[in-house]
């Protein structure tokens, strides 16, 4: 039980830094719209 | 203070100084893909990595693919490290047969070791099996060391490109820094401490028969090869709990040296690696001549303090005094085998990069000797710091200074020909102000709630350092312990966890947002009202910057625990 209860912080925990990358690309003006590609 | 520990300080300055260039070079060649002499031993096995990996290395990604790639990447380290700690009971390599590391202990040191700060709060051979120690921890510690390199570059990128949408490919960088510089080094490092005493064996423990006749069981293990790592990456968490200071860690003055350099290594090397990258080599030098400088003041503090006698041991009679029998000073907490000035140069290193080994006990050590050692990690590990992080921090310290001289005289200021805007100034703030939100927020509950104050081993002005080194040493991803406080508890286990990840991944994001911007950039020409950032001038603005950003922002919680009890002892 507890075991599910540390994944689900760390998982939830990501999530956030997941949400909080897209929340920097649109604070700056979404500098990433192009994706990926060759430099 | 002596002639000897002078002189050791003056050698390792002296050979880290000189590393920079060559070892800048290297790991700007190897992490372009450039020639080198291990490349084509290693080429292939980087192809066949990439091959088995779906990679397309001539694919690059721009800053929001990069960090999305990073955080999954660390995800699932840390889930596998919290996997091999749970199930270590059932597994091989296990010939302690120990049981199933408690969840709360286990979440806190898969967090640790994939942040690169390998905060311990357990007894490494008390507690982890050697297949969590070398298919775990080592393990671990080799990708989140490579990780920081990454970032750093990605960053660097940033500078030298113009026009560019992307920023590298995360699964590259991350693959060459593995392969091409921290493997080979550790390879010959563990090499090194074998040579020197250090055991590398699958056994368990060893079983002597005392003096007294009696039967003793001393553990040994796969040590040497996590030593090796545990040094060059930063990640500083040892086979043993007391670490460095542990003769089967670090047996000899010799290999205590050798420490020193390899937890410097990269740190210093990639402040050549860019300045070779972004076409100015005087770039990279100034950077080094700001972290040497600070270095360099924070030990010379921390030497002078520990050789100091101990008022309260004087009043007890003890002989402080420096002899041709004794170092003289503060020996508690020091092995004899160090003294005093190996002590006090370990321990600036450790905290000013973010390493976290120890080879003497910062609870022991005298109230000024211990605030060097927050201090160097509140500054946001710039004093060199850890494998790329050192680099991206004092670049972030370079974006504010920049900006502070742009707001003095009025012009829109710029980096490299990069102007510094609104978006950019943003980022810098956020990463540089998720490291003392966490430390201060932390520590200020830590102070207050009953779970907290449970695990304090003294009371007044040093029971508060204790904390507060704790969630400092968490946040800056260093990893040392101040000892004295039982941090292994649920509410340290889980806020400390917190204040890893805020440290590593709240900093990480919006460095890679920079790079992302600048290099979108094109560059513009120098100007009469351009701020030459090579020069004494920006240095010296730019250690200003790091001292007063730092010092504004902990002086308060500083003046509370080892200034207070500096004032103690010396009234």
């Amino acid at each position: 039980m507890f075991d599910l209860l540390m994944l689900v912080l760390l998982v939830a925990c990501f999530a956030a830094l997941a949400a909080f990358v897209h929340a920097c690309d649109g604070l700056t003006g979404r500098s990433d719209v192009a994706g990926g590609g060759r430099p | 203070m002596t002639w000897q520990g002078w002189a050791q300080i003056a050698v390792f300055v002296a050979i880290v100084a000189a590393l920079v260039r060559p070892a800048g070079d290297y790991v700007a060649r190897a992490m372009q893909g450039e020639w080198t002499p291990l490349r084509p031993v290693l080429r292939p096995v980087e192809r066949v990595l990439y091959r088995l990996g779906g990679v397309d290395e001539r694919t690059e990604q721009g800053w929001v693919s990069y960090a999305l790639g990073l955080l999954l990447f660390h995800l699932l380290g840390i889930l596998g490290l919290y996997a091999l700690q749970r199930g270590q009971a059932w597994l091989p390599l296990n010939p302690q047969h120990f049981d199933p590391v408690a969840p709360d202990l286990a979440l806190n040191t898969a967090v640790s070791f994939a942040t690169n700060t390998s905060w311990q709060g357990y007894a490494g051979e008390q507690t982890m099996s050697n297949l969590t120690q070398m298919a775990g921890i080592t393990v671990q510690s080799f990708l989140s060391g490579a990780a920081g390199i990454a970032v750093a570059i990605a960053l660097v990128r940033g500078f030298a490109r113009r026009g560019s949408r992307t920023i590298g490919n995360v699964w590259v960088d991350l693959t060459r820094a593995t392969l091409y510089l921290l493997l080979p080094v550790c390879l010959v490092a563990a090499l090194f401490f074998v040579w020197q005493g250090v055991p590398q064996t699958l056994s368990g423990f060893i079983e002597a028969t005392t003096l007294e006749g009696g039967k003793q069981l001393i553990a040994i293990g796969p040590v040497a090869s996590q030593e090796a790592i545990k040094l060059l990456s930063g990640d500083g968490g040892g086979f043993f709990n007391a670490n460095s200071a542990h003769p089967f860690e670090n047996p000899t003055a010799f290999s205590g040296l050798v420490q020193m350099f390899l937890i410097f290594l990269v740190g210093v090397a990639l402040t050549g690696t860019f300045g070779r990258m972004v076409g100015d080599r005087r770039q990279g030098w100034a950077l080094f001549g700001v972290m040497a400088a600070l270095f360099l003041i924070g030990l010379m503090v921390m030497y002078g303090a520990e050789s100091r006698a101990n008022p309260a041991l004087t009043a007890l009679g003890v002989d402080q005094a420096t002899t041709a029998m004794q170092p003289g000073g503060n020996m508690e907490g020091k092995e004899i085998r160090f003294g005093v000035a190996q002590s006090a140069l370990y321990g600036t290193v450790t905290t000013a990069s973010s390493d976290g080994a120890v080879e003497a006990m910062f609870d022991s050590f005298m109230p000024l000797g211990g605030l060097v050692a927050m201090s160097n990690m509140m500054l946001d590990e710039v004093v060199v710091g850890g494998p790329g992080s050192g680099l991206f921090g004092i670049l972030l310290f370079a974006i504010v200074a920049v900006f502070v001289a742009g707001l003095m005289i009025g012009r829109t200021p710029e980096y490299l020909g990069k102007k510094i805007e609104a978006a950019e100034v943003k980022m810098t703030m956020l990463a540089l102000l998720a490291v003392p939100a966490a430390i201060l927020g932390l520590a200020a509950v830590a102070t207050v709630v009953p779970a907290g104050l449970a695990g304090l081993g003294n009371d007044g002005p040093h029971g508060f350092s204790e904390i507060l080194y704790a969630y400092t040493s968490g946040a800056a991803t260093n990893g040392s312990a101040f000892a004295g406080l039982n941090a292994n508890t649920q509410f340290y286990n889980l806020t400390l966890a917190v204040a890893m990840l805020v440290g590593r991944f709240v900093v990480i994001v919006p460095v890679l947002c920079i790079a992302g911007l600048l290099a979108a950039k094109r560059r513009v020409p120098a100007g009469a009202g351009t701020l030459p950032t090579d020069g004494a001038l920006f240095m010296g603005l730019l250690g200003g910057t790091v001292v007063v950003v730092g010092g504004l922002t902990f002086f308060p919680a500083l003046a509370l625990g080892p200034v207070a009890e500096h004032l103690a002892l010396f009234p």
